[in-house]
């Protein structure tokens, strides 16, 4: 069953009457991918729109563990701490199925006055996205959520220091697809997708996945704003199902040894609803637009790293033969590429990302590869060969992705395409939180020399990302 | 006496570069650049709360400074990074006696007065963008004040003789000493933070504003 959200319709008084809402669930994300909000009472949220209510600014300037931003500055922050506001984007205001007098909403971070504030991961997004329709183009895109599933509940796991939990499935090998593992997981997934139908947020699949305890759940494209949404509220709901069952679900890239959870993205542009990727003409089917774009994200992937691979924990995924890609490639049907390109028919034709690592800021994630493929078409960046080798394994020689947050920090420093695209008070104000979490990590308890995730990574990581 | 070089291992985590930053301003004065000069051989610091550790290998004409514990150190000390007054123990102490102590020498922090640090540091970050374009810094124990850039300054910083000198030497960030109290300020949130910074990149080794 599927509610009706708000979106378009106009009295906003009427849908809470009729769906019986009494308190709304304001949903915003910071720049390190955690949820943030209120549960605002029907009257407080009527009073405070359009605007929004206040947080405090530190919502935006904060890190994971809730230390201040205390060694970087940027103006939209208040002179002695105030505070800013959760802007609800009404289109995407739902009821709750589980919780009848309960409605959500997604906002962006915006001065008290409305003003936008470019940091905001989502309104960052809005404005790549609205780039690209100013040169004519629509984005469809999706994500692959990959996560870890734990019979523990989340009390139970962080009392046994996230050592030894039980992972959900028959077997410890590390299979893939297998129907008897993924029976483990359905009573916890058959409510996830019930919620998921209510919301409205459209999925095509799960499936059992590599690691031990690994589910991955595909979504419906979609335009990439409401995309990230929707990975937001997945998680969230992934979240919420774990603690009702008490279960414990993570994003954590690479909680355990082994295989490691990814988000990678797909993603076409459309001109006039045609697909903008797929030119009959050419002998490939591939349109100069589209190499264009691949150019531009291949040439600015070292930088994009530090976004699609934003913490200390992303980078233990970074191996030879492990999945993830190590090398700033593409090629058609090959996924050792970073860029899988897909270009048999103009329906299917698109460009799967495999570099994302399942903790990424989805907005950060998203707008960092349109970014990539907007500098790409703005230069005229033309693509290096196509890629058709096995990409791991590979001679010295070939030029590897940044594998560390300090060196894909450096990469995004230095690439002045991001910079331009993305807007460079928002690059260096994410670079200062790149170096706050390595500074974290290195003086706060984490081991540098530990080959499997430490206590600091499960404390900081396990159940927020 | 040749300068000695300090090489950094790459991609050094914060320590390395602490360390990294302490040792180069102690090789600046000729008296330690001479005493390094006779060390061969590896010493090693590591931390007694946490997995912090670093190696420091010294051969003629470079000092190499690497993360973790060499296998090969002669000696091993043990200390609270953060707590730099507590008495470190050292292990093989009784094996590398001379070494030991030379190496101590070195690391022994450079005592500078708080007003020639005071003016080092307002020499070197006065232009960053964001940083007061006026500071009072007032010394507790004297009740001595000095006053750099404008006269109408915007931030006021106030402690003792110890934390200034600490903290204007590139040994601390101001936000984490004020946190503990060892520093007060008078100034908007943007300034502490912006000073904060400036201090943090000084700690790294880094003093300009990147």
């Amino acid at each position: 069953m599927t509610d009706t959200p708000f979106k378009g319709e106009k009295n906003l008084e009427s849908w809470l009457d009729r769906h019986h809402v009494d308190t709304v669930r304001t949903q915003v994300t910071t720049l390190d991918g955690a949820s943030l909000g209120k549960y605002c009472n029907r009257n407080k949220f009527l009073k405070t729109l359009p605007e929004g209510h206040g947080i405090s600014d530190l919502a935006l300037a904060m890190d994971l563990a809730g230390t201040p931003h205390m060694t970087f500055w940027h103006p939209f922050r208040r002179h002695a701490l105030g505070d800013i506001a959760v802007k609800p984007d009404l289109d995407t205001l739902i009821s709750d199925g589980t919780d009848p007098n309960l409605g959500h909403v997604i906002c962006d971070f915006t001065q008290v006055d409305g003003t936008p504030i470019n940091l905001c991961p989502r309104t960052l997004l809005k404005n790549i996205v609205a780039e690209i329709f100013d040169l004519g183009y629509t984005v469809k895109a999706t994500c692959e959520l990959e996560f870890f599933l734990f019979q523990n509940s989340f009390e139970e796991a962080s009392r046994k220091k996230y050592q030894g939990l039980t992972p959900v499935g028959a077997s410890k090998l590390q299979n893939i697809y297998y129907l008897r593992n993924a029976y483990h997981a359905k009573t916890f997934m058959d409510e996830v997708t019930k919620r998921l139908d209510w919301y409205g947020i459209s999925w095509e699949g799960w499936n059992d996945e590599a690691g031990v305890g690994q589910i991955e759940l595909n979504l419906s494209p979609a335009d990439p704003l409401r995309i990230a949404d929707d990975v937001m509220r997945v998680k969230n709901v992934l979240y919420e199902v774990a603690v009702d069952l008490d279960m414990s679900v993570t994003f954590m890239a690479h909680p355990m040894p082994g295989y490691s959870s990814g988000m990678h993205v797909h993603h076409s542009l459309l001109q006039n609803g045609k697909p903008a990727f797929y030119d009959s003409t050419q002998p490939d089917n591939r349109s100069q637009l589209l190499r264009n774009w691949i150019g531009g994200i291949i040439k600015t992937m070292p930088g994009a790293v530090s976004y699609l691979c934003p913490t200390i924990n992303s980078y233990r995924r970074l191996k030879e033969f492990s999945a993830p890609p190590l090398t700033a490639t593409w090629g058609e049907e090959n996924k050792s590429t970073a860029l899988r390109l897909v270009s048999r028919t103009p329906k299917s034709t698109r460009i799967e990302h495999r570099l994302g690592a399942a903790d990424l800021n989805p907005y950060l994630g998203i707008a960092v590869i349109l970014a990539g493929g907007l500098a790409g078409v703005n230069n005229k960046i033309e693509p290096p060969d196509e890629f058709k080798f096995i990409g791991w394994g590979l001679p010295d020689s070939i030029k590897r992705l940044p594998l560390t947050i300090t060196r894909a920090a450096e990469a995004l420093r230095q690439d002045e395409l991001l910079r331009e695209v993305l807007g460079a008070d928002v690059v260096d104000y994410w670079l200062k939180t790149r170096q706050l979490e390595w500074f974290a990590f290195h003086t706060e308890g984490g081991d540098p020399d530990s080959d499997k995730p430490c206590s600091w990574e499960y404390q900081r990581y396990f159940a927020i990302v | 006496m040749a300068d000695l070089e300090v090489i950094l291992e790459d991609d050094p985590v914060p320590i390395v570069l602490i360390f990294g930053n302490m040792l180069k301003a102690s090789l600046a004065l000729p008296a330690r650049s001479e005493i390094a000069a006779t060390l061969i051989g590896s010493c090693a610091l590591a931390s007694t709360t946490d997995p912090q550790a670093l190696t420091i290998d010294f051969s003629p004409g470079q000092t190499r400074i690497r993360h973790g514990v060499s296998r090969d150190a002669k000696i091993i000390i043990h200390l609270d990074f953060a707590d730099m007054d507590a008495k470190p123990r050292v292990e093989r102490l009784w094996r590398h006696p001379l070494f030991a102590y030379r190496v101590g020498q070195l690391l022994e922090p450079i005592t500078t007065s708080w007003t020639e640090a005071a003016k080092r540091f307002w020499d070197l970050t006065a232009q960053i963008p964001g940083m007061p374009t006026g500071i009072k810094i007032t010394n507790t124990d004297e009740q001595r004040s000095l006053q750099f850039g404008s006269d109408s300054h915007e931030v006021e910083l106030h402690g003792d003789s110890k934390s200034l000198s600490s903290l204007l030497n590139g040994s601390g960030v101001l936000a984490n000493e004020v946190m503990q109290g060892r520093l007060k300020i008078l100034g908007s949130l943007e300034h502490m933070v912006v000073l904060s910074e400036v201090t943090f990149n000084l700690m790294l080794g880094n003093p300009g504003h990147d």
